[in-house]
């Protein structure tokens, strides 16, 4: 397999003395990939750093075989990327906004906008204003930016925070079309359903520090009989549980409690093993202290 | 597959300007300064019969023009500073710096971008002042005007005064707030324009700060009882106005937080 993206023993402190990424290591080939992780786990750091914006402390980071520090301009050749925080000029139409930043890159031709804008299906609202639109069209023309120039590798921060389930759905689908042809997408987010849906392979962060890379399926292999259902009568009974179990989700019914668990000791007799989904495995990750 | 990026220095630069003019112009803040600046010319040099009676050179448009570049001009580069001042910013704020970063695109190329656009930008403004208010001042004067005699001096005063006065504004407004605390430059710059608002003609060599009435405006016209020109003061207003704008330019070039490391 292709290996687009190539992160090597990468770390980053910062001058205030706050360890952003420490020796973090993995690859990324074709195809859509997941960064999963916290807030302040280190995903926008590790994607600023990808993108050239950021110098990383120590370590190499190779993008289609060119090395971020020393063939920053090559790289940069080859990249889209869609940051978290992007409000644009809310006084430029859709289409100004997209040939602007098209021109940044050094591509003329205005047919490669509409081009663009035609995958976000925003061409119909080339001439509204930023300020006019709402947060979902913002991020398609968030996206539409990025994909001027069909670059190979696209990275986007936090693509679907804030969006409604249409709009999520949309830009998933825009996410997976773009992938194909061994094109690479590096997702970041705390979404665990969008990794779910798009990924096969992801790498979850914690606290700067790489805590998985590798396939999603091989994530939720590491929970697989370990998911518990839990039928609670009271809330008496759920008092106190978070220090035996990992507590994943707690659903309040007429009927009772039901609450989802980590229980990999079989410390709980009643308890119903369940199928171990993604976000199991992900909350694991999270609240590892337990497991560790 | 991926695209070829080409693009020469000025080409990307050209983009830059081209879209810094275009988000000037539709700045409805902008239009309401230049209005406000056009209402007070107006009042001051209209040639109406009172106006004539209290300015003895009125009916010439030499001094017509002379007189709105050192008075009313001022009021409206003093307004563009003011709205200049967040073109480095307003890229923070809306994540687009991000964007360039992330672009094939150097730093000197940003730069030349955003102080060229706030050059042409101050420059085309003060010129559509002076022609506007010349073309009133022709079409309303109750006395027999050439044309080229309303031309010629409004031409000097675009290319003499308005083009180092401009790029003055349009350099200093952009790159100053960059390197320094926004509210420290709004500071001295409204101390600047105070100073030169109370400065007013004198037949003595006037002082090189000046922006818009220093000596470099008697090129424009000249008084017929002090028809010298002090050339070292010229130059020095000519030196001041390009020299200042040339260091902060190169002074937002030199910081090195504005832009990505190894650029």
């Amino acid at each position: 397999m292709d290996r687009n993206i190539e992160i090597s023993h990468v770390s980053k402190k910062y001058k205030n003395g706050v360890t952003a990424l420490d020796d973090v290591s993995f690859t990324v080939g074709s195809g859509v990939f997941g960064l999963l992780g916290h807030n302040g786990a280190g995903k926008t750091t590790l994607m600023k750093a990808l993108v050239t914006i950021l110098t990383p402390s120590s370590g190499t980071i190779r993008v289609c075989g060119r090395d971020t520090a020393a063939q920053g301009a090559e790289v940069r050749k080859r990249i889209g990327y869609l940051p978290q925080e992007l409000v644009m000029y809310p006084s430029l139409s859709v289409f100004d906004f997209v040939n602007y930043m098209a021109g940044t890159k050094g591509i003329r031709d205005k047919t490669k906008v509409h081009e663009a804008l035609k995958a976000v299906e925003m061409e119909e609202y080339a001439k509204r204003k930023i300020g006019q639109l709402s947060g979902g069209m913002k991020r398609r023309v968030g996206i539409a930016q990025a994909l001027i120039g069909e670059p190979q590798i696209l990275v986007v921060d936090e693509p679907t925070a804030g969006l409604d389930p249409e709009e999520r759905v949309r830009f998933r689908s825009v996410l997976s079309r773009y992938a194909r042809g061994g094109r690479t997408v590096l997702l970041s987010t705390h979404i665990v359903e969008d990794v779910h849906q798009l990924c096969e392979e992801l790498a979850v962060l914690r606290r700067g520090k790489l805590f998985y890379a590798g396939k999603a399926d091989g994530l939720m292999q590491r929970v697989e009989g370990k998911v518990k259902l839990l039928c609670l009568e009271d809330e008496r009974q759920l008092a106190g549980l978070d220090r035996k179990a990992v507590v994943l989700q707690t659903t309040y019914e007429k009927d009772g409690i039901r609450v989802r668990i980590m229980d990999d000791g079989g410390n709980f007799a009643g308890a119903k093993t369940v199928t171990a989904t993604l976000e199991d495995a992900y909350v694991y990750c999270m609240g590892g202290k337990y497991y560790a | 597959m991926f695209i070829v990026w080409e693009g020469s220095i000025m080409r990307k630069t050209g983009v830059i300007v081209r879209y810094e003019l275009k988000m000037q112009f539709g700045r409805p803040a902008v239009w309401v300064v230049f209005g406000a600046a056009v209402l007070l010319c107006q009042l001051d040099s209209f040639p109406s019969a009172v106006n004539l009676a209290r300015l003895e050179f009125l009916p010439q448009p030499a001094y017509f023009i002379s007189r709105i570049m050192s008075f009313d001009v001022l009021v409206l580069l003093f307004g563009l500073m003011f709205l200049l001042a967040g073109r480095l910013s307003v890229d923070e704020r809306t994540g687009v710096k991000s964007l360039f970063m992330a672009a094939p695109l150097k730093k000197s190329q940003y730069a030349a971008g955003k102080l060229v656009g706030g050059f042409f930008f101050t420059f085309l403004m003060l010129c559509a002042f002076l022609w506007f208010n010349m073309a009133v001042y022709f079409a309303a004067a109750p006395f027999s005007l050439s044309v080229s005699a309303c031309v010629f001096p409004l031409v000097k005063a675009c290319l003499v005064c308005g083009l180092p006065a401009s790029l003055f504004v349009g350099f200093v407004s952009v790159a100053l707030p960059g390197v320094m605390d926004v509210r420290l430059f709004y500071m001295l710059g409204a101390v600047l324009f105070g100073v030169n608002a109370a400065n007013v003609g004198s037949a003595e060599a006037m002082p090189f700060y000046l922006i818009t009435s220093g000596d470099l405006v008697r090129l424009i016209w000249r008084h017929p009882r002090w028809p010298f020109v002090n050339w070292n003061s010229v130059l020095a207003n000519v030196f001041f106005l390009t020299g200042t704008a040339a260091a902060a330019a190169v002074l937002l070039l030199i910081k090195r937080d504005l832009w990505r490391k190894g650029s």
